[in-house]
């Protein structure tokens, strides 16, 4: 008799709703869309609501996404993503060395967002579905400059500029539309995450190394912003640099 | 481990909704449980006497000193008949304070000011959000005054109603109130209802005003839920087992990926090898020091939404609103994470590092270890189930209107064109060029206050709720741990009972809460 009770914590073997009222979850009914994303998080519920427009929004606001499916939701299918490396590392135990892969993953849409992602696991796979899920969460605009008043939309890096990061040095020079990215393979997945579509690059150093070749061309990406093109110096309004200040009150003070 | 979902009662034949949680009297089909509308007793007869109220800060800060009353979350079934014979029927229900578990109560705010200061140990603060959560336990041997002997049970059965007690007792108390499912104090001569108190009454009075012009409503004996702000919505608790972790079967996928990586590893040690997540975030500027800090390095959180994704997409269970494992074996804590961990572990599946329930004494001077022991009978207590942060979904979300993606658009906190203007500045700010003094202050003033408003959060000053509007609920996730011995033998708690010392105030108010025992809980707050 006891056996045909249901509730909370009976039943090793409880299949899909076999107990009890032989509730299961609706699934037989056809009311049920497919994987319908229920929030986890406040903002996951603002946006399932449809009271947040657009990503852009949530960088202004400075709210942190803590949910993956925020980001669905707003980049659907134009975003994609890119296993960097795969390196296996070792950690030594009593019982011999363990490896273990560690995965770096590039996500982002072409439009100036990329995250990215490291994960460590036993298995390739798994490292690679974690790090996924870590860029996703971890997701942020590209700082792209001013662009260039020239044309119409932005393509391209609007000066010559370089970053660099440890040997790395990586020079991004402007090209004309239609150019594409002239790049190592790298380079070009990463700078079209960034949202530009045209570009030549040179490199020196040892650009095997991944970290240092990523800083080095965000650090080049970042020189664009703030950088002082000759055609706005006369709209700079001219303030008076503390030096001038600091004499101008002295000059007064030996007045009196 | 057993996971809750919520099933929606839209689709159910009409006859088949009123009988959730303990309304039939055919035992030998309880499942599950229910959440969210009012509470089904188990015990119609020895029910709390007056209002459940907060014990937290909110009822500090009043003239009269109480707390404010509490809103049913849920209600499930869960018997221990191997424990004790007279857990043969045992349901735990859950109560939270509006006022305190919401997003913009002091105290969640302050709790989650004080997990974002890194560097700081696990810091226990002084008003515990624990005190705003009520869990009540109640439990009925095989042989009761409620409930026929044998499961199946045909009509006319009716000592399992409180109106039937309340007839044979004269107990005219024993009546439930209309909009909350608690003790009533009286009777209203207008609407010949029976209601706990007065807020109550006028509320159930303008429900019904605004009822009258909605087509919708089947001209029902009771009112809609959606007109009773004080009521989460209501639908079915069903359990499932979690399944076991899948094994995609994409694995071709990943192979070819693994073996195309942009950046071919050919040694063994690398430099590479110590990158990590926050060094990854300062490339992109994603870093806490950066202005938009918007990543999770937490490796609880990975490792919680990891969990979330157990089933892959052939048995999608990311809408799970409880995780239920009786007082599991396994050692509690937050242990290390490791990532080897594919084993499946029993005990509560955390949000943060931080905030976490301190389990045994750090030093001399900190708080007692969580969870207390049982203050009837002294047994230690463990973890039985946790809620998790979907059913907010489930309480909140009224499920007979349509959702569409840009159903919202309407009531936006700020209009487009503001939103406009704001991103327009951002770029100027950005882009480096000269900008009048004051500019970005008065930039960063707006866009703060949006924020605020955007997320709920602002000053109660400024954020007054409506008379009469639904005031959101929040959580990241609350543990529920009780009594290892499944105390009481089914009556009404006597003093005593209770033989943990405590004041005798604290003995009279666990007297009257009849025949339920109370448990405790500890709520983590939220992500963001």
């Amino acid at each position: 008799m006891s056996e045909e009770r249901g509730g909370f914590g009976r039943g090793r073997g409880r299949g899909r709703g076999d107990r009890g009222r032989g509730r299961g979850r609706g699934r037989r009914e056809g009311g049920r869309d497919e994987n319908v994303w229920v929030p986890v998080t406040k903002l996951g519920r603002l946006v399932k609501e449809g009271k947040i427009g657009s990503i852009e929004e949530i960088f202004l606001f400075s709210i942190p996404v803590k949910e993956a499916e925020i980001i669905d939701y707003f980049l659907k299918d134009k975003l994609q993503d890119e296993v960097m490396k795969i390196m296996p590392v070792q950690k030594q135990s009593s019982a011999g060395q363990r490896t273990r892969f560690k995965a770096f993953v590039a996500v982002g849409d072409a439009a100036g967002h990329i995250g990215l992602g490291v994960k460590c696991s036993s298995e390739v796979a798994t490292a690679i579905r974690g790090a996924i899920l870590s860029a996703k969460l971890n997701i942020a605009p590209v700082r792209r400059g001013f662009w260039g008043r020239k044309s119409g939309l932005p393509h391209t890096v609007p000066t010559k500029v370089t970053g660099k990061c440890g040997s790395v040095r990586v020079r991004l020079i402007p090209a004309p539309r239609g150019t594409g990215l002239v790049s190592s393979p790298a380079g070009k997945r990463l700078l079209s995450m960034a949202g530009i579509d045209d570009c030549y690059t040179s490199t020196r150093g040892h650009t095997r190394t991944m970290g240092n070749f990523i800083k080095a061309l965000f650090y080049a990406l970042r020189n664009t912003y703030g950088y002082l093109e000759p055609d706005l110096w006369k709209e700079n309004v001219l303030t008076a640099t503390p030096f001038q200040e600091h004499t101008d009150f002295l000059s007064k003070k030996q007045i009196r | 481990m057993q996971l809750g979902f919520s099933n929606s009662l839209l689709q159910e034949v009409e006859k088949e909704a009123q009988l959730l949680g303990h309304q039939s009297p055919q035992w030998s089909d309880w499942d599950g449980g229910k959440i969210g509308g009012r509470p089904s007793w188990l015990n119609p007869r020895d029910l709390p006497e007056g209002i459940l109220r907060c014990r937290g800060p909110c009822g500090k800060s009043t003239d009269d000193k109480l707390g404010s009353p509490l809103c049913f979350v849920t209600q499930l079934y869960c018997p221990a008949d191997d424990v004790r014979e007279s857990a043969f029927h045992r349901s735990l229900y859950v109560f939270a304070c509006p006022k305190c578990c919401s997003a913009s109560s002091t105290l969640m705010v302050s709790l989650k000011k004080s997990s974002a200061n890194q560097g700081e140990m696990n810091s226990t603060p002084e008003h515990n959000l624990s005190d705003c959560i009520q869990v009540l336990r109640c439990q009925l041997p095989k042989k009761n005054d409620f409930y026929p002997l044998k499961g199946d049970v045909d009509g006319e059965w009716i000592k399992h109603t409180s109106a039937f007690w309340a007839k044979t007792n004269q107990n005219d108390q024993l009546n439930l109130c209309a909009v909350c499912g608690l003790r009533s104090r009286g009777k209203c001569p207008k609407q010949k209802k029976f209601f706990c108190s007065s807020d109550h009454q006028k509320e159930y009075l303008r429900a019904t005003k605004k009822s009258r012009g909605d087509k919708s409503t089947n001209g029902a004996n009771s009112v809609s839920l959606k007109y009773l702000p004080s009521l989460c919505f209501a639908s079915e608790l069903v359990v499932e087992e979690e399944p076991q972790p899948s094994h995609h079967a994409t694995k071709n996928d990943f192979a070819k990926k693994a073996s195309d990586g942009l950046f071919k590893s050919v040694e063994i040690s690398d430099v590479d090898a110590d990158l990590e997540q926050s060094d990854l975030n300062v490339l992109t500027g994603n870093s806490a020091f950066a202005e938009a800090a918007t990543g999770v390095t937490d490796p609880t959180t990975l490792a919680f939404y990891a969990r979330m994704a157990i089933g892959g997409e052939v048995n999608d269970v990311r809408d799970q609103c409880l995780r239920y494992s009786r007082w599991p074996e396994t050692k509690q804590g937050s242990a290390s994470i490791d990532d080897d961990d594919d084993g499946i572990s029993e005990g509560p599946l955390w949000l943060t590092s931080d905030n976490q329930p301190p389990l045994q004494y750090e030093n001399e001077t900190s708080s007692p270890p969580f969870p207390p022991p049982c203050q009837y009978c002294g047994a230690p207590r463990s973890f039985e189930f946790q809620i998790l942060p979907q059913m907010l979904h489930y309480l909140c979300v009224d499920p007979s209107e349509k959702r569409e993606s840009d159903g919202g658009m309407s009531s936006q906190v700020l209009t487009e064109s503001e939103i406009a203007i704001l991103l327009e500045a951002k770029s100027k700010i950005e882009s480096g060029v000269d900008l009048p003094p004051g500019f970005r202050e008065q930039h960063e003033r707006a866009v703060a206050k949006a924020r605020e408003a955007l997320l709920g959060i602002g000053e109660s000053k400024t954020h007054s709720v409506p008379h009469g509007a639904r005031v959101p609920l929040e959580w990241g996730t609350i543990a529920i741990y009780t009594c290892t011995a499944s105390c009481g033998e089914g009556g009404v708690v006597s003093l005593q009972d209770i033989v943990c010392s405590v004041s005798s105030t604290e003995k009279e108010r666990l007297r009257c809460l009849g025949s339920y025992r109370e448990e405790v809980a500890w709520i983590q707050p939220s992500l963001d």
